[in-house]
């Protein structure tokens, strides 16, 4: 499972998801892929899930390309502790996804199969997404 | 030569543009290398329907009042979530002055090496080029079928039409054929039970050095 390999500090603050994605927002290395509509934290279990959601469909062929990375340590309290005692130990790594921000690519295979694969990956996220192709006028603006 | 009809556009600005794409209307902007760029709007079903039909390198008649103006899209804006139009750029061809553009690549054929089970990967889809306008190309043929598996196409065996310059480094890679995976990948599951191990933490410099002053 994705986790990142050094980080500077264990816990981090929550943070907001206000508006919508900054890059990573156009297929850029498969051909056709899965964009978020929805702001959302995405787990590396889940990611892990969508990777193998998609080598599963795909079998030999094709090639997959993940384009978020769980950067951001998520804490939580032991059960039935009481408050205080300062912030909880480090549960989960999470990838804060903002809408329109492309989570996977595939490219090398047929739009059928691309598609089939790209619904199956899709039901392993919490979030409402929706399968997108490569733009021949492409180029992220603004 | 498809045609486009463009209007000027008077009202600029975040507020007027979010009006005119109301009323079924894209912003969009003219330039070229010898005129100012000037404000312009289209009307959104003739540019969608456009766009299907065009490549990056055609050249549209574009009528703006009286004028016929040879122009290419040069950049299109998409909403992010929605991938609706938001603007359009237009650039104004001019005899003489060297264009910068995208050129597509098509790969023909089924290379050898995928009929050996090996797998074809697109590296690059496009290269960026310069070229006058009389020798615009609309998308480069790339014949791929003599490839076997490990080889690979690199931008320098491409065969460019002459009065075109590709700005690529010559040694990029343009297309591979990988070998067949001998076993489908082992997935390996992982148990929800299994504990991962915690990234090592960056400690600052500072800290040890006074550790070590301290010793």
């Amino acid at each position: 499972m994705l986790i990142p390999k050094r980080v500077k500090f264990r816990k981090q603050q929550r943070g907001r998801m206000r508006g919508k994605a900054k890059g990573g927002t156009e297929v850029n290395f498969g051909e056709w892929g899965l964009k978020a509509l929805e702001p959302h934290w995405i787990t590396n279990r889940q990611i892990e899930a969508v990777r193998i959601a998609l080598t599963r469909e795909l079998k030999r062929n094709g090639k997959i390309w993940i384009r978020i990375f769980p950067d951001k340590p998520v804490t939580s309290r032991p059960p039935e502790t009481r408050m205080g005692k300062g912030k909880g130990a480090p549960e989960k790594w999470v990838a804060v996804v903002k809408p329109g921000k492309v989570l996977v690519e595939v490219g090398g295979i047929s739009k059928d199969l691309a598609v089939r694969a790209l619904t199956l990956a899709s039901s392993k996220l919490p979030i409402k997404t929706r399968i997108v192709e490569r733009k021949v006028f492409g180029g992220e603006v603004g | 030569m498809p045609e486009l009809i463009l209007e000027k556009r008077v009202d600029v600005g975040k507020r007027a543009s979010r009006r005119l794409r109301r009323k079924g209307k894209i912003p969009a902007v003219i330039y070229g290398p010898e005129k100012p760029p000037e404000a312009v709007q289209v009307d959104a079903h003739d540019i969608y329907v456009l766009l299907e039909k065009i490549g990056e390198v055609t050249i549209i008649n574009a009528k703006l009042g009286d004028e016929v103006r040879n122009v290419l899209v040069k950049q299109v804006a998409y909403d992010k979530v929605s991938e609706k139009i938001a603007h359009v750029d237009f650039y104004e061809l001019s005899a003489g002055k060297p264009v910068h553009f995208v050129l597509p690549l098509r790969f023909v054929g089924r290379s050898r090496g995928a009929e050996r089970g090996g797998m074809e990967e697109i590296v690059l889809h496009e290269l960026e080029a310069e070229a006058l306008p009389k020798d615009l190309i609309e998308y480069l043929e790339v014949d791929i079928s003599a490839l076997d598996i490990g080889h690979s196409l690199h931008v320098k065996d491409l065969a460019i039409p002459e009065g075109v310059k590709i700005e690529n480094e010559p040694q990029q890679t343009v297309f591979t054929v990988i070998p067949p995976r001998k076993e489908v990948e082992e997935i390996p599951v992982v148990s929800a039970e299994a504990e991962e191990e915690e990234p090592e933490v960056i400690k600052e410099k500072k800290e040890e050095e006074e550790k070590e002053e301290e010793e």
